[in-house]
């Protein structure tokens, strides 16, 4: 029964799909004749009807919209009309014989116009005894009068309508105010008359939904005229929000754009995925061009700067950019000055916090599970943990995080007349971090300026600078520092002491029993080495001294950019333009090391010297590009085509100067010269090369075309693999324009797209062609003579595959655009099929071969990313509120296609946090995804002691964790590892929800991931309390309440005791944890206050507002944050999780002022 | 404007890296790429090189074994995945791959006549050396004798007797080109020289049962005069007598480098002394004490004929007294470090001679090749020759230096080769050789099966071709029984 249904219905869909195809092949083979007015055949036949009821009947069977004053035309005469396949031309010629009315068609717009001699002074309410008498002209920005705008005085009915030359004639009262000129699909205008009584009106169209502009790389394209998948946030998103930095700006805003923040330390670092990830070994981000220059510090954009972020996601969108685009490509436009004068202000401050803590053991729970820990293993136990109930409980966590203030202020005026523009700002923000010492502040100024020189020359200035300072604590995604210390220390250990000094120990430097094992330093507490060292960790510092004295690394960097353009249209519609962008970076860091106290040998002897380290870096980079661009519209026939050529060079230089063993602390290179010193310097430099073109065509807006081709030359290859050609086609049809959608009234736009394109990576380190020796002193040495001198042998450190080249992206897209209800409701919709091929990977060699690590790296490695894209858009008017919902949801499905020749190829790579867990990897793996988690799968804890002696894996006893032996060989070992997860989200999403009611407005944001796992490496070492790098017992998680301590107990938690095999804490499925959140990202709600309240303070809008982000996250992840990234950057990484900078939770209040 | 553009893309780092376009320029370009090939050799902590080589030797012999692996059946130790068989293999084609870019560089180079000869002699030796280790190792080998191309990746096995003719015409080409020992400077004291190229090449005809060839070649390096046996047995292993009159090859070690330890990378110092003395033994013995890697059997220190000098001053079982030349005190060796049935090579030990706190490695050159080995192979060639009375003359030399008496000829192979076996494997002990001339010989399985009670399976006379090679190579061969 059901099957019969599903059947009938499935006939039905095809048949109405038949139709639908004969439908779309019957427009498009009407689509040869050269114009709409010319190739539109109508049939009509009325009897006695109103011209006003003729023109509706002629608008309801073709495109044509009519455009008239009613004043001026009398659409109440009867007309009779009997026409067969005729032109609009000849009918109206029959409609409007007789009477003194002309007409003239603007595409498929109809301007009725009263007869010529009529137009010039037109009264109307003669009666009307002040009156004067103002005129002007209307034009369309490139020169074009437009007939037909409606002027019209404010509040009133009287007004006209421009004439053939786009002229106006109006007599209007001496008290009339403002004139109101509109055109449909123009932004209506409003200008002031107070004595002026000539207007020159330039309409400017409007760029709502299907018409806002896209910028697609050396230029822009109307989003309706667009075949290419391009994603975009614009600045009205932005400014709404306190977003710190361009990953806020971005993330769950995009379908198939995936942000993460590498650490959540301000002024952190991102990872921004397009469409997946691109590369095994070379870079994964995308390329940047801010305003047309290429440039990655993308923390010295002001996010406030930016009016809108286009996302170039397919090869038909990204292939301008060639070899750079594999990833994706991030335009980002900043706003240039407008006419007029404009001020705004900008200011918001708030407070963070931590969103989350991880569960630990507090004092009491630590010293009964310490010193069961011990006794367990037979250890002595330690007198000071005798007692739990009288312990001290010092939470390590709230010790190292703060709540932290942060503050930010923009001041932007832009300011223009007819010759010139400018837009300037200045900003300033300062976030201090969640853990105690971190923090980072940024001062921005921007200036850019437009000239308008003669009718013909264009030219423009942009100006960027930044100074920021970032405070770092060592623990950003790495799994050291201070926050993993600060998990690790024992809550019974003080964090501060009153004296300095070694106490309570013996003379003769041993404990004293009563187990007080530290001593003071600088205000902190220490463990002494001397402790028992089964039970107190040796070698872990005190947090709080780690980051006030050991490692306060401030980094500071200074950006320029400055870039100046020239344009010059030769002829019409023929332009060429020239741009030279300079970059300059200035970057210094220094670390500190303290003497430290921690390595006492013998009391009172600090150990380990001062060290300092300073770090300066200056890169420059020139950008040159060249073009000509030609846009021409003949008949129905627009043609837009560009070509150039782009030229770059990048250098940089940077000096690290480390000093050890110094005698004190320095805050900078001392003169003298009492300690070690080494100097080191890691100079670079690249070029690129390019020869780029495209050309787009349509016809009527409604059959789309674009190709475009780039040729890069790259320093970064060999000298015979330096050029690789780009190249994509795209074709788009705009079935919403077609005569046979004029049935389909609710439907405002129909496009459906198709691209296909090839685009490269040659983000790779340079000069991996070349092979390459090695003379490090030290890694490869021999002792030769009677002397026995060391010499040292050089040796091949690369072999270098002179034929390495692009990394190369194939990618297959198609789509379609909806908005039905005058785009009240929008649809948008991409299935890709991304082909990564030719990727860099090592590929192993037989070590026959001598070749250095037995791998050489080449091109080779192939994987696939597919997914399916969806961003909806809704809007609505329900009373006084006005309600706004965009919606985008994206899946990725990742394989990999080819590793090496052999089919049985993996490659393996770390993820191991310390020696417990037994060498956790990924495993990346023919016709699975990029990085798998592989390790075992737990099989409960061994309840007996006769079940210990018979599990495989040997030398267990009754409580410790039993595997599962896969292979079932009768051995547990690398083998029966199987894959456990993996880190890469199958599905993306974001909602943002927005209403406005009066002067009230509120919105939401919330964003998401689902289809990922975790792997918790945290878990390696809060789930054991030996301390794994040394000896000693540390903190462990709340969890360990549950642990196995006897028959029956527990079958998911094992023994507890120090002596305990490292096979408990193997990777396994114990360390996998699903990894989908939804999070409220952002809430705001802000008032703007009544115009009148301000207009005497010469305000012209006042936004207050409060917001929170990061307010909560939905998961099931037990670790700090969900939002885990890849590590390092390293894709086979991703999704392991070794204790990062947690994202902060954030209540902000800011204004928006305008003047 | 087209060539500006050339100019444009840079082709050559400048951030001194050294490439082919800067390096393989000068004299001294070559010897430091060469020397690659002693770094090799040295290995140290890389767990390759001489003191893999020693391990291996004295592993399959049973002779010695790891603490933790007494006794580990040979079955299991002789395997395609066994770590040290493995490590054996890279090393000597790493060594080989140095020999092979030096010769193919030195086409094209323009540096003096007189040291491309000496670069190319050099070269020739290790490949030589390589392939002759590879041969009796493994037999039949891919066989390389250019740099690394990508079209090398699947190179097929070459028959083992194809690899003796390459070895002899290398280590023949050798002997032609390489400088003598007096004629080398004291600053170059242990490179390889003509003589250690004769003794390779007299040991590789042995391989052919040339024994015409092995004794020109064996007459060439006496007649050379360079080389003797020094008085005593301990003398020989001594840091107060490095590159003596009896060194052929030796691996040269010193403690430290710039007071740098560097736990990664190919160490100045070697490991012997560690490998060889008891765990947790003190650094008394070794400079980090004992690691016990290699420890003999006590069946091998009860083997040694009465009055043996080498018996007496290089093997100590537990219970001994032992004193070396550098040693501060006589000590005990106590019972509790190592099980009973243990003895201990003192080769290597000699105790603390520097700082302990800036170096673990230890500075004494240990032996690749030795003259009392070469006395032994001339014996051997000798006796096959007919040259009975000859033969036991060299055999003797060796023993009267261990103050052990003289045999007394006799034309029976049988005899002689039981005897001279003896003399290897007293004499040879926990150096880079032994096993093999228990293979060459055929004596192998009798050896094992008296010493041991193992039944030697035919397989065992060769190495397994390591497994991670094979998955890397399809081609790859494998020995048969493996």
């Amino acid at each position: 029964m059901n099957s019969r249904f599903s059947q009938r219905s499935a006939g039905n869909l095809l048949k109405k799909m038949k139709l639908l195809i004969a439908f779309l092949f019957a427009g498009l083979l009407g689509a040869s004749a050269s114009t709409y007015s010319q190739s539109t055949k109508l049939s009509f036949s009325f009897d006695k009807i109103s011209v006003k009821e003729a023109f509706k009947q002629i608008e309801k069977n073709s495109e044509f919209v009519f455009f008239y004053n009613e004043d001026l035309i009398d659409v109440n005469a009867m007309v009779s009309l009997n026409v067969k396949d005729e032109t609009v031309e000849s009918i109206l010629n029959e409609i409007l014989i007789g009477t003194d009315n002309t007409f003239k068609i603007y595409d498929r717009q109809i301007v009725i116009l009263p007869a010529e001699k009529k137009v010039s002074p037109t009264f109307i309410n003669s009666e009307q005894p002040q009156r004067k008498e103002v005129s002007g002209s209307v034009n369309d920005g490139s020169g074009q009068p437009i007939p037909g705008v409606s002027v019209v005085v404010k509040g009133t009915t009287l007004g006209t309508i421009t004439n053939m030359d786009g002229k106006f004639r109006l007599s209007v009262p001496t008290d009339a105010k403002i004139l109101v000129f509109s055109f449909v699909g123009m932004k209506t205008q409003e200008f002031t008359i107070s004595g002026k009584t000539t207007f020159t009106v330039t309409m400017v169209e409007e760029t709502t939904g299907i018409d806002e502009v896209v910028a697609i790389g050396y230029g822009t394209q109307k989003r309706k005229d667009l075949t290419g998948a391009v994603g975009q946030v614009k600045s009205e998103d932005l400014t709404k929000t306190s977003v710190i930095g361009l990953d806020q700006a971005i993330q769950g805003k995009i379908a198939g754009v995936q942000v993460t923040s590498n650490s959540g330390e301000p002024g952190g670092s991102i990872s921004m995925r397009i469409r997946g990830v691109g590369s095994i070994n070379s870079s994964n981000e995308p390329l940047y061009i801010i305003d047309g220059v290429p440039y990655g510090s993308l923390n010295a954009i002001n996010v406030n700067d930016i009016d809108r972020i286009d996302v170039l996601k397919d090869a038909a969108a990204a292939s301008i950019y060639g070899s750079r685009a594999s990833n994706g490509v991030v335009l980002v436009t900043t706003k240039r000055g407008s006419k007029g004068l404009t001020v705004s202000f900008d200011a918001y401050g708030g407070v963070q916090s931590v969103a989350k803590k991880l569960n630990l053991l507090n004092g009491s729970q630590f010293a009964l599970l310490a010193q069961e820990n011990l006794v367990n293993a037979k250890l002595p136990a330690n007198p000071a943990w005798s007692n739990p109930a009288t312990v001290q409980n010092n939470d390590w966590q709230s010790a190292v995080f703060q709540t932290a203030p942060m503050q930010s202020y923009n001041l932007n005026i832009s300011a223009g007349g007819d010759k010139s523009s400018t837009m300037f700002s200045v900003s300033y923000l300062d976030q201090q971090g969640i853990i105690i010492a971190s923090g980072y502040k940024r001062y921005t100024v921007r200036l850019n300026t437009d000239y308008t020189i003669t009718k013909k020359l264009k030219a423009g200035i942009t100006l960027n600078g930044s100074f920021d300072e970032k405070k770092n604590v060592g623990s950003g995604s790495d799994f050291s520092g201070v926050l993993n210390n600060a998990i690790s220390m024992q809550p019974t250990s003080p964090i501060y002491t009153n004296q300095d000094g070694l106490f309570n120990l013996k003379s003769d430097g041993s404990v004293d029993p009563s187990g007080n094992t530290y001593f003071g330093w600088n205000g902190y507490s220490f463990t002494t080495r001397f402790a028992d060292i089964n039970s107190y960790p040796q070698g872990l510092n005190n947090p709080l001294y780690t980051k006030k004295y050991y490692q306060s690394n401030p980094s500071k960097s200074q950006q320029i950019l400055a870039s100046f353009f020239a344009e010059y249209e030769i002829i019409k519609g023929l332009r060429i333009k020239s741009t030279l962008n300079l970059t300059f970076g200035h970057g210094y860091s220094e670390s500190h090391q303290a003497a430290s106290p921690n390595e006492i040998t013998q009391v009172g002897e600090l150990r380990t010297l001062a060290a300092y380290n300073e770090n300066w870096d200056q890169s420059n980079q020139w950008n040159w590009v060249n073009n000509i661009s030609y846009n021409k519209t003949i008949g129905k026939h627009n043609i837009a085509a560009i070509a150039g050529i782009d030229a770059q060079k990048y250098n940089y230089r940077n000096v690290g100067i480390n000093t050890s063993n110094a005698p004190a602390d320095q805050q900078s290179i001392s003169a003298s010269d009492n300690a070690t010193r080494v100097v080191s310097g890691f100079p670079s430099e690249s070029s690129l090369l390019s020869y780029f073109g495209r050309i787009s065509y349509d016809y009527e807006g409604k059959y789309l075309f674009s190709g475009t081709v780039r040729k890069d030359g790259s320093s970064n290859f060999g000298p015979s693999k330096q050029y690789g050609v780009f190249s994509s086609a795209s074709a788009g049809w705009r079935i919403s324009q077609e005569n046979f959608m004029k049935d389909f009234e609710f439907i405002s736009d129909l496009k459906i797209r198709g691209s296909y394109g090839t685009v490269g990576n040659q983000n790779i380190p340079s000069f991996k062609y070349l092979s390459t020796y090695s003379s490090d002193a030290g890694t490869y040495q021999y002792t030769l003579g009677a002397n026995q001198s060391i010499i040292n042998a050089i040796y091949q450190n690369n072999i270098g595959d002179p034929n390495i080249h692009w990394e190369k992206s194939t990618q297959t897209d198609i789509g379609f655009d909806l908005a039905v209800m005058n785009g009240k409701l929008s649809l948008s919709a991409d299935y890709y099929i991304k082909k990564l091929s030719d990727l860099l990977g090592y590929f192993p060699v037989p070590s026959y071969t001598g070749v250095y690590g037995s791998s050489v790296l080449k091109n080779g490695f192939s994987m696939e990313n597919k997914g399916f894209e969806l961003v909806m858009g809704y809007k609505e008017k329900i009373g006084q509120v006005n309600f706004s919902a965009n919606a985008n949801f994206a899946t990725l499905n990742n394989k990999i296609t080819k590793l090496t020749d052999n089919q049985a190829a993996y490659v393996t790579n770390s993820i191991s946090i310390n020696g417990h867990d037994g060498g956790a990897i990924t495993q990346t793996k023919i016709g699975e995804r990029i990085g798998n988690f592989l390790g075992y799968l737990t099989d409960g804890i061994v309840q007996t002691d006769a079940e210990a002696k018979a599990n495989p894996l040997g030398g267990l006893s009754a409580g410790d964790r039993k595997y599962k032996d896969i292979n079932k060989d009768g051995i547990i070992n690398a083998n029966d590892k199987v894959l456990l997860g993996n880190g890469l989200p199958k599905y993306t999403f974001g909602l943002n929800l927005s209403a406005q009611y009066k002067a009230f407005d509120v919105s939401v944001f919330l964003n998401g991931q689902a289809g990922v796992q975790i792997a918790n490496m945290l878990r390696a070492t809060i789930y054991d309390m030996r301390f794994n790098n040394s000896t000693g017992i540390i903190n462990g998680s709340a969890d360990l309440m549950n642990r196995w301590t006897g028959q029956g107990t527990s079958n998911t938690m094992p023994r507890n005791a120090y002596t305990a095999p490292t096979s408990n804490d193997w990777f396994s499925d114990v360390y996998i944890q699903d990894g989908s959140f939804v999070r409220v990202s952002n809430l705001q709600i802000g008032y703007t206050l009544k115009e009148t309240l301000l207009s005497k303070a010469g305000i012209s809008r006042l936004r207050i507002y409060v917001s929170g982000q990061n307010l909560y996250t939905f998961t099931k992840y037990t670790g700090y944050d969900p939002e885990v990234g890849s590590p390092n950057q390293n894709v086979l990484s991703t999704g392991a999780d070794f204790g990062r900078y947690p994202l902060a939770r954030m209540f902000n209040i800011g204004i928006n002022l305008k003047f | 404007m087209i060539a500006a553009c050339k100019d444009f893309l840079v082709t050559t780092p400048k951030n001194g890296t050294v490439t082919d376009a800067s390096f393989f320029k000068t004299t001294a370009d070559f010897d430091a790429y060469m020397f690659g090939a002693y770094a090799d050799m040295a290995g140290a902590f890389d767990g390759a090189g001489l003191a893999n080589w020693v391990k291996v030797q004295c592993f399959i012999s049973q002779e010695a074994w790891g603490p933790d692996e007494i006794p580990k059946p040979l079955a299991q130790y002789m395997n395609a995945t066994n770590d040290q068989i493995t490590s054996f293999w890279k090393t000597f084609f790493s060594i080989n791959a140095k020999a092979n870019q030096v010769l193919a560089k030195l086409k094209d180079a323009t540096i003096p006549e007189a040291d491309k000869t000496r670069l190319e002699g050099e070269a020739l030796f290790f490949r030589g050396f390589a392939y002759f280790n590879l041969g009796r190792a493994y037999g039949k080998v891919p066989l390389l004798l250019k740099p690394y191309d990508a079209a090398q990746n699947y190179v097929g096995c070459t028959p083992e007797d194809s690899i003796w003719i390459q070895v002899i015409a290398d280590l023949s080409a050798a002997v032609t080109k390489m400088p003598t020992r007096t004629k080398l400077g004291s600053d170059q004291l242990g490179r390889a020289t003509k003589g250690t190229a004769l003794a390779y090449l007299a040991n590789a005809y042995m391989y052919k049962k040339d024994w015409t060839n092995a004794e020109i070649a064996a007459n060439s390096l006496i007649a050379l005069g360079e080389y003797g046996l020094m008085p005593t047995v301990r003398s020989v292993f001594s840091g107060l007598t490095e590159n003596n009159k009896e060194s052929i090859l030796e691996v040269q070690y010193r403690d430290i480098a710039d007071g740098k330890v560097n736990w990664n990378g190919h160490e100045v110092g070697g490991v012997l002394p560690e490998y060889t003395s008891p765990r947790n033994i003190g650094a008394e013995y070794a400079p980090a004490g004992g690691w016990g890697e290699i420890v003999g059997t006590r069946k091998l220190a009860d083997s040694f004929e009465p009055g043996d000098d080498r018996r007496k001053e290089l093997i100590k079982v537990p219970g001994d007294k032992y004193k070396g030349e550098n040693m501060k005190d006589s000590l005990l060796i106590p019972l509790t470090i190592a099980q009973v049935h243990s003895s201990f090579s003192t080769k290597y030990w000699l105790g603390p001679s520097s700082d302990l706190t800036v170096s673990y490695l230890f500075k004494l050159n240990n032996p690749v090749m030795r003259y009392a080995e070469f006395l032994l192979n001339y014996a051997e060639i000798l006796f096959m020759k007919g040259k009975t009375t000859e033969g036991y003359a060299q055999m003797n030399l060796v023993r009267n230096r261990a103050k052990l008496p003289s045999l007394i000829a006799t034309a029976d192979q049988a005899t002689f080769m039981t005897a001279l076996m003896n003399e290897r494997r007293h004499e040879l002990n926990f150096e880079p050789n032994l096993w093999f001339h228990y293979t060459r010989t055929g004596t192998a399985a009798a050896f094992l099966l008296k010493e041991y009670g193992i039944t030697m399976k035919p397989a065992w006379y060769k190495f397994p071709v390591p497994q991670a090679e094979r998955d890397q190579n399809p081609n790859l061969c494998q020995n048969d029984g493996y």
